[in-house]
Formats: C-alpha cells, sequence, structure tokens
C-alpha cells in the first residue's frame, strides 16, 4: 500500500532530490543553505508548515472557540455600513495595484462629539479608463444610536478615484478635522468647511501629488504650530502597461509567491514609487521639502503606511515609515528642519537577525508602562508580527518571541494594526487585521487564506501577550480579507471598538462588548495657539493606582487609516486618578485635574479640562 | 615567375582536398555511427546498439554523443553501473554535456530507488525506512507526512540521533523552538554533539530570547566548526542581544570574512559599534550595508533585479 503511493507521488524523483539535498548541504554546516524556497513577489518569509484546527481548517479561518468569552460582535449591518462595498479591479487579483485595498478614518468631523466614519474606496481599470462609475468612498455620520447615515454627497467626499491612504488632522487649526486622501492618481485634501460639507483643495495647497500614494500622517516636525504632512509612495506603476515577469527586466521571481506563478508581480522588480514630506507654510499651502528634510525615500522603497511619533521624548516628532518586502525607515527629527536616517542603527529597519520584513501597518503605543512608546509591525504570512520594545535613546529590541506574539501571528497577513485597551484593564492589547493577496492562495494546502479572522493579543502583564480565543460566531471569529483598520470609542461607552475596511466586500464593524467593572477615562485634546489644535503629537500620562500610563495623539499608523485622536485609559479598578499630566505638542507641560472617572474629558491647552 | 606561380594554386587545392578527406571522413564516420546507433536503440534494439557503439567508441572514444547513447541503452537493459560508468567518461570529455548529466541523474534516481527497495524488503518497519520515508516527504514539503515518519523512526529506534535532529530542525522551521529543543536534547543524549545539534540549540535560545544558553549552544557550535558564517553570525547576534557588545563584535567580524555579503552581520555590526559610541565604524559598517542594499534592490539599478530578486532576503530563521 505504502509502496504504491509513494511510487504514484514519484518517489523516485523525490528520492534522488533527497539524495542530492543531503549532498549539498553536507559539505557546510550554514543551515541557510537548507532553505527550500526563497521569498519571491511580496513575500519575505520562509514557507511554514499549515497550522490547522480540529476540523483540519486552516487556522487563518478557523481555530474557533465554542463558548469562548465574547469580545467583539460584528455589527456592520444593525449600524448601518453594510451599504458600503469595497472595490479593487478584479477579483483574480491580476496587478498589484488591486493587491493593497483601503483605508478607513474615524473622526468626529462635524463636532458633535461622536465618531464619524470615513471609508475609502478602491477602483478598477475600467473605471480608471471612464469606461464605468468609479466606486465612490462613504462617509457615515454618527446617529447616537448605534446607526449611521451615509452623507457622503453632501459632504462631497466621494473621492471617486482609487483610494489607499486616509490621515485626519486640522492642518489649518480651525478646530474641525480635515481629511487627505492617498490615491493612486492625484490625491485629496478634504477641507472642512464646519457646515457638514468639505472642499477638495489638494491642487492649490500643492499635495495633490499623482503616482502611487499609501498611507499618509500629519504631525508639526518643526514645531511652528501647524501640522505637516507626510505621504509615503509604494511603487511606480503604470495602469495601462501593467508589469509582466520576464519583460521590460522585471524578472520571472517577481512574479512568483512559494515558487508558483501569478499574474501579479512585485513589488519587488519593480521601481518604488517616492515619498514627500509638506511642510505646512500656515496660508493654506504646504511646500514639498523631502529632499531637504531627507526623508525623500532615495532607496525608491516601498511604502505603505507612516507615523509622526516622537520615539526619543525630546519633544520632537520623529517619523516611522513601514516599507513593504524591504527595510523599514526610522528617521530622526535633528529639531532643525531635517531628519537624520536612524533606520539600522536603531534597530527598527529589521528584525532581531537583520532581515527585511514585507511590513503593512504600524501600531505606536507604551505596552510596557515604562513610559517610552514601542511599536508592533504587521507582516506578510510565514513571518511573524514583530514587536519592538523601545530601549531608549533610539535604540529598539525585537522582543516578538518572548512576548508570544512569534508563531501565532505566522500563518496571517496582518494589514491594519493598533495598540488598545480593550478590557479597561491598563494595558495595552493588540489587534491585527488580517487577509491575503493572493485569492489563489484557497486552492492551495499552504495553510493560509485568502479572507483571515482579525487577531487580539491580550497583555497579561506588560511583557507577555496571550491570543484572545476566537469565540464562534463572535467579531474575532469574522473571516475577512481585511486592509485599513481604524480604532475608537464609536459608542461613547468607554470601550474601543474597530472599523474594518475589507477588499472587495462590506466592512466590518466590531463593537467591544467587554462586560467588567473596570473603570476608564478619555481626553479630547484642543491644542493652544502655538501648538496644533488638534494636538496631534501630544502626550499625556496618567497615574492611578500607582502605576502610569502613556497616551499619544498621533494621525495614521495603522495601515492607511487613522484613528480616534482622543486617549483613551483604562484604568483596571482604580475608581480616581492621582494625576495627569499633559505634555502639548508647544512644549508646555500640564497638570489637569480631573473630576472623576469613566468620562469623556475635553482638555484645552493652558485652561484645564473644559467640559465633559 | 609565372610558371613558379602556378603550382602554388595546384598545390593548395591539393591540400585542402586532403584535408577534407581527413576532416569530413572521420566526421561523416561519427556521424553515421551515431545515425545507426539511433535507429537502433529507437527500435527498441538495445543489444544491437551496443555492441555498434561499443565498436564506434574504440575507433573515436571521444565521441561523446555515441557514448551518453551507450549508457542509455545499458540504462534500458537496466545495467546501471554499466550506463553510470559510460556517463562518467562521456563527462570526463564534456564535462558540461547537458544530456550526460541529466542521464547522470536519471541513472543516479534508479540507483536510489533501488537501494530503496532492497531496503523496504529487508526491513520494511525499520527506522532507517521512516527516515527515508520522512526525508522524501520533506523533500516534497509535506511537513505533516515527514513528522510521522520521524516519529515512526524514533519509535523503532528511540536513540536515533539523525531522526531527533531532523525532527528538531523541522520543529525550529516551524518556529516550535521548545519541541525542537527537546528533540535536539534527545539527540545529543542519543549520540555525540555536533555541529547542527549545538547551533539548532543555540538558533532556539536566541528565538526564546534566553541569551545565556543560547551563547553557550552557539560557543559549542562555533568551536565544532570554526569557518561556519552562520555559526559566527549567531553567537555574536546572541552576544549582542545579550548586552555584551564588546564580545560580539570579532565574532560578527568573522563571520563577515568568511562571508562578505551578509546584510545582517553589517546591521548587528553597526549596531554593536553605535552602542558602544564608535560612531565612525558604526557608519562605516551601515554605509557597507547600505552599499548591498543599493545593489540589491529591485528596480532601482539596472542589472542588479535579478540579482536581488535571486538571493533570499530573509535566511532561514531555523
Amino acid at each position: 500500500m505504502r509502496k504504491s503511493v509513494l511510487h504514484s507521488c514519484g518517489l523516485a524523483a523525490v528520492l534522488a532530490s533527497v539524495w542530492f539535498w543531503q549532498n549539498s548541504t553536507a559539505q557546510e554546516p550554514d543551515d541557510r543553505k537548507q532553505q527550500k524556497s526563497e521569498p519571491t513577489g511580496v513575500a519575505t518569509g520562509a514557507p511554514h508548515a499549515p497550522v490547522k484546527d480540529a476540523l483540519s481548517r486552516p487556522i487563518t479561518a478557523g481555530g474557533f472557540v465554542d463558548g469562548a468569552p465574547v469580545v467583539f460582535v460584528d455589527v456592520t449591518k444593525q449600524a448601518g455600513l453594510d451599504s458600503f462595498h469595497h472595490r479593487s479591479g478584479t477579483p483574480e487579483k491580476a496587478t498589484i495595484l488591486e493587491m493593497p485595498g483601503s483605508g478607513v478614518a474615524l473622526l468626529d468631523y462635524d463636532n458633535d462629539g461622536w465618531l464619524d466614519i470615513y471609508l475609502l474606496n478602491g477602483s478598477t481599470l475600467a473605471a480608471l479608463k471612464g469606461k464605468e462609475p468609479a466606486p465612490r468612498a462613504m462617509l457615515l455620520h454618527n446617529n447616537h444610536d448605534g446607526t449611521f447615515t451615509d452623507v457622503t454627497d453632501k459632504a462631497g467626499v466621494a473621492n471617486e478615484r482609487w483610494g489607499f491612504g486616509v490621515a485626519v488632522g486640522d492642518y489649518d487649526n480651525d478646530g474641525w478635522p480635515d481629511i487627505y486622501v492617498a490615491n493612486y492618481g492625484r490625491n485629496r485634501l478634504f477641507h472642512n468647511n464646519h457646515d457638514g460639507t468639505f472642499s477638495d483643495v489638494a491642487e492649490k495647497a500643492g499635495v495633490a501629488l499623482g503616482g502611487w500614494s499609501t498611507g499618509p500622517t500629519w504631525g508639526d516636525y518643526d514645531h511652528d504650530g501647524a501640522l505637516d504632512l507626510f505621504v509615503p509612495g509604494y511603487v511606480k506603476f503604470d495602469a495601462e502597461h501593467p508589469p509582466v515577469g520576464g519583460q521590460g527586466g522585471i524578472p520571472l521571481s517577481a512574479c512568483q509567491y512559494r515558487g508558483v506563478s501569478f499574474s501579479m508581480c512585485g513589488p519587488r522588480g519593480l521601481p518604488g514609487e517616492s515619498d514627500h514630506l509638506f511642510h505646512n507654510n500656515g496660508d493654506g499651502t504646504f511646500t514639498d521639502v523631502s529632499k531637504k528634510a531627507g526623508v525623500d525615500d532615495p532607496q525608491g522603497y516601498y511604502g505603505l503606511a507612516s507615523v509622526f511619533v516622537d520615539v526619543d521624548d525630546d519633544g520632537w516628532l520623529d517619523l516611522a515609515v513601514a516599507n513593504d518586502s524591504v527595510p523599514r525607515y526610522l528617521y530622526h527629527n535633528l529639531r532643525n528642519g531635517t531628519f537624520e536616517d536612524a533606520s539600522y542603527l536603531s534597530g527598527f529597519a529589521l528584525t532581531n537577525e537583520g532581515l527585511a520584513q514585507a511590513s503593512m501597518g504600524i501600531a505606536v503605543g507604551d505596552y510596557n508602562r515604562d513610559g517610552k512608546l514601542d511599536f508592533c509591525l504587521t507582516t506578510f504570512s510565514d513571518d511573524y508580527k514583530t514587536l519592538y520594545r523601545n530601549d531608549g535613546k533610539i535604540n529598539f529590541s525585537d522582543v516578538t518571541y518572548r512576548a508570544g506574539l512569534g508563531a501565532p501571528t505566522i500563518p496571517f497577513l496582518g494589514w491594519g494594526t493598533g495598540f488598545l485597551d480593550y478590557d479597561n484593564d491598563g494595558l495595552l492589547d493588540i489587534f491585527f487585521a488580517n487577509g491575503h493577496v493572493y485569492p489563489a492562495v484557497d486552492q492551495r494546502d499552504w495553510g493560509t487564506t485568502w479572507a483571515q479572522r482579525p487577531q487580539l493579543f491580550r497583555n497579561l502583564n506588560g511583557m507577555k501577550f496571550e491570543e484572545v480565543p476566537p469565540a464562534t460566531g463572535s467579531g474575532l471569529g469574522v473571516v475577512i480579507a481585511a486592509r485599513g483598520a481604524a480604532f475608537g470609542d464609536l459608542f461613547n461607552d468607554g470601550h474601543i471598538d474597530v472599523v474594518l475596511n475589507t477588499i472587495d466586500s462590506a466592512p466590518v464593524l466590531l463593537r467591544n462588548v467587554v462586560k467588567n467593572n473596570n473603570h476608564w477615562i478619555a481626553f479630547k485634546l484642543v491644542g493652544g495657539p502655538k501648538s496644533p489644535r488638534d494636538a496631534v503629537g501630544a502626550k499625556a500620562l496618567v497615574t492611578a493606582a500607582g502605576t502610569r500610563q502613556r497616551g499619544d495623539v498621533f494621525s495614521g499608523g495603522s495601515y492607511a487609516s487613522s484613528s480616534d485622536q482622543r486617549l483613551h485609559f483604562g484604568l483596571g479598578t482604580a475608581a480616581k486618578i492621582d494625576k495627569v499630566e499633559i505634555y502639548w505638542p508647544s512644549g508646555k507641560k500640564e497638570e489637569v485635574i480631573v473630576p472623576g472617572v469613566d468620562r469623556i474629558l475635553t482638555v484645552v491647552e493652558g485652561q484645564g479640562v473644559v467640559e465633559k | 615567375m609565372i610558371q613558379l606561380a602556378a603550382p602554388p594554386w595546384s598545390l593548395r587545392a591539393l591540400w585542402l582536398t586532403v584535408l577534407l578527406v581527413f576532416v569530413l571522413v572521420p566526421a561523416h564516420g561519427q556521424s553515421s555511427a551515431l545515425a545507426e546507433c539511433t535507429q537502433t536503440f529507437y527500435r527498441g534494439d538495445y543489444g544491437t546498439t551496443v555492441q555498434l557503439a561499443e565498436k564506434h567508441l574504440r575507433q573515436y572514444p571521444k565521441d561523446v554523443p555515441v557514448r551518453i547513447l551507450l549508457a542509455r541503452a545499458e540504462l534500458a537493459q537496466g545495467k546501471l553501473r554499466e550506463a553510470f560508468e559510460e556517463l562518467q567518461k562521456a563527462l570526463a570529455f564534456d564535462r558540461r554535456n547537458i544530456d550526460a548529466l541529466y542521464y547522470l541523474s536519471l541513472v543516479s534516481r534508479e540507483f536510489s530507488q533501488r537501494e530503496y527497495q532492497r531496503l523496504a524488503a529487508l526491513a520494511p518497519d525499520s527506522a532507517r525506512v521512516h527516515q527515508l520515508l520522512g526525508e522524501a516527504a520533506l523533500a516534497a514539503g509535506d511537513v505533516t507526512e515527514a513528522e510521522g515518519e520521524f516519529q515512526k523512526a524514533l519509535e523503532a529506534n528511540p536513540h536515533f540521533a539523525e531522526v531527533s535532529t531532523e525532527l528538531a530542525e523541522l520543529k525550529r522551521s516551524q518556529s516550535k523552538f521548545d519541541e525542537a529543543i527537546g528533540y535536539y536534547l534527545d539527540a545529543e543524549r542519543s549520540g555525540a554533539l555536533n555541529y547542527d545539534i549545538a547551533y539548532g540549540l543555540g538558533a532556539c535560545y536566541t528565538y526564546k530570547q534566553e541569551y545565556p544558553q543560547a551563547i553557550e549552544w552557539l560557543r559549542k557550535a562555533v568551536d565544532l566548526a570554526p569557518d561556519s558564517a552562520a555559526g559566527r553570525f549567531a553567537l555574536g547576534n546572541a552576544l549582542f542581544q545579550d548586552g555584551q557588545l564588546k564580545a560580539a563584535i570579532p565574532e560578527l567580524n568573522a563571520a563577515l570574512r568568511l562571508e562578505p555579503r551578509m546584510k545582517q552581520g553589517y546591521f548587528l555590526l553597526g549596531r554593536a559599534y553605535s552602542k558602544l559610541g564608535r560612531q565612525e565604524e558604526a557608519k562605516a559598517a551601515i554605509k557597507k550595508l547600505d552599499e548591498l542594499n543599493r545593489a540589491e534592490v529591485p528596480g532601482r539599478e539596472k542589472g542588479s533585479r535579478d540579482d536581488a530578486l535571486g538571493k533570499p532576503e530573509r535566511n532561514d530563521r531555523r
């Protein structure tokens, strides 16, 4: 029986290959020679064996646990989000343009105190040529009752271009959030008109670019009180002449994954799009200072996400960029309008062993409560999602395996990500939105799937994480091709919810339904005259029950998405806050007296708490 | 002068004719022999093919195509050793002959299969049979099957160090480091410590970020194979991660001497120098890394694309 099976499988060929393999590796004890297949196309990790659940489903679309506590509930339909349908080219994903998908933003565009949702849409090659109507982005107004209303037409933010990234920032300091949209083609800067409408001022402002832009970020890098804008670029792509393996200098290996050829090629093998830093002139226009500032991406790396973040707590925003398939960038702000490339020396560019990853999204937060900001990066399948501990002085250590995030994340292909305290215990947990880029993986026994479930890792003690079991039928059990992910308290109930933009499908709204007695506090920060009005770049330190937590106001990160800019702190059982310190972008430090917990407070720079 | 000038033309023509006869007659002989052998071979008359080829090769021993045909006829008759020897002779005359190499691989495969069948018939449930089946499954990419066969091999022989090591390496490649460590330690207990075991244990402890143990095992690995760039780098990495920066530097430099294009080595070397405040050396290491990256970033520099994509960016994390 065994003999016949083996013969039918071509035993002779297999045995011969074993013979050659053994002999070739026996000569030198360098185990790199034993790698069976090399990473190509977008992949950077070596193939792993499939991990399957008890029902033989790949773990990426299985592993559900009956009776496990429910953390999130999928309320997409009840909330009215199912009227949006994302489109990204063909179902087969014939070109790289159709692969990355779009982001999502959570913003209170009408200043009513409730988060609204802005979902970007993709497009099709036919729509680009004007042969069919272009898919539209959607702005959903929060009705304060758990439902949302489509207000896209009135707001004028349909975009109708191939949208990828979105970042929210009040660039003109008028107290109303504006929206930057990164497209394939010209980008948009939607200026908030304060009446529920927006005007696209990208051309006038000088930030329209062209080419292929991805996950942008706002931040006041030069301390002039006005938000500047960074826009990473992905690939130089000609939709009329998409790359073909073996032609035009594109190697065949650029169009392969696990040794199988696909029509989609890249990003490796394709020329990279430049990154851009726009300095805010304070008069509604911007100047491209990328080259002068030293962040123009001379390597032509494949940027997908970015975030302004003060990694060394010197009060000046540094810049992190997630690049696909090549080293990441970390630029240190030299406080003179320029940055130095600290990517390698900081350790952020590569893993502990000096290996590049395909980075899609960036989470930033102080998970170990040491007062310094750490990073977590989403990556390709067959690779772990990397946790970097900030060791100070612009040094990072890859502590992924020690933290328990190694093996469980390997089969998944991650995109949007964020640190969030989902259970309000005072420790930042980690969420990964997952989904593959090759639909054809479903036809192969590679242990990964096109549609994947998201992952939530609970922070146990500031050092170690443990995956929260995906309860059957719960929000963690949805199997989707997720891309963008944004985090925020959509229902003002003290629990962080998640919105996922899903490629070729409806979005997913995961409502946090954790029931416990933990307390919380949230702050909406409003900057003074010398800070950006939306306080991007501010940090708050909250001390309660002897522990101190840190929260920072960001715009961008995750994958191509923008999250709630209010700072949320879980307090555990502490019903009282001992101290709140706020470090404003202007450089001012302020201690704030808070009247109590379990509430959202607005704090104005120099004025303390002004309203509940 | 005219009379003197004429003979050289006639002599030249004569000389050319003789030369052509010498060149073309053997060539004709060779091509006709090849044609004859080919005809008999494709008729399935292998015995005649062998006779014709041997006769021809006695006269023209360097006729590689005919020798390959002879080998094929012997292979078709199941005379593996004879076929093997003829192909070796063919390669001695033309070491890059693709046909000879192809048929040599077929002969080797037949050898391999024949020996496996002998082994399987002799001891169907022996540890060696399961080991071989496991290796075959692994080569075919069926890790589950491979693990099952290796387990059966260990059931048949619990002290089989080779198989324990193979299982350990399989587990390490799947990032299951605790299981891998268990198998490596079994292998060490069952046999003498070798480089694979020491390196594997060091790599596992490195990934678990238990650096003192990693360093201990990697030092043993480097002692066993001082010229292994991977071993030197792994030791340098573990020392670096453990904060032993000064000790890491010579190991990383040794790795780079052995493998000057190892980007990871420059990365860690630069970081180690930087942390020690030796900024010039740090910059030099990062510059080297940058140069290697520039040469390899696809789509940026013409001529470098194929090279960049042909090289794995990530090495085996085992």
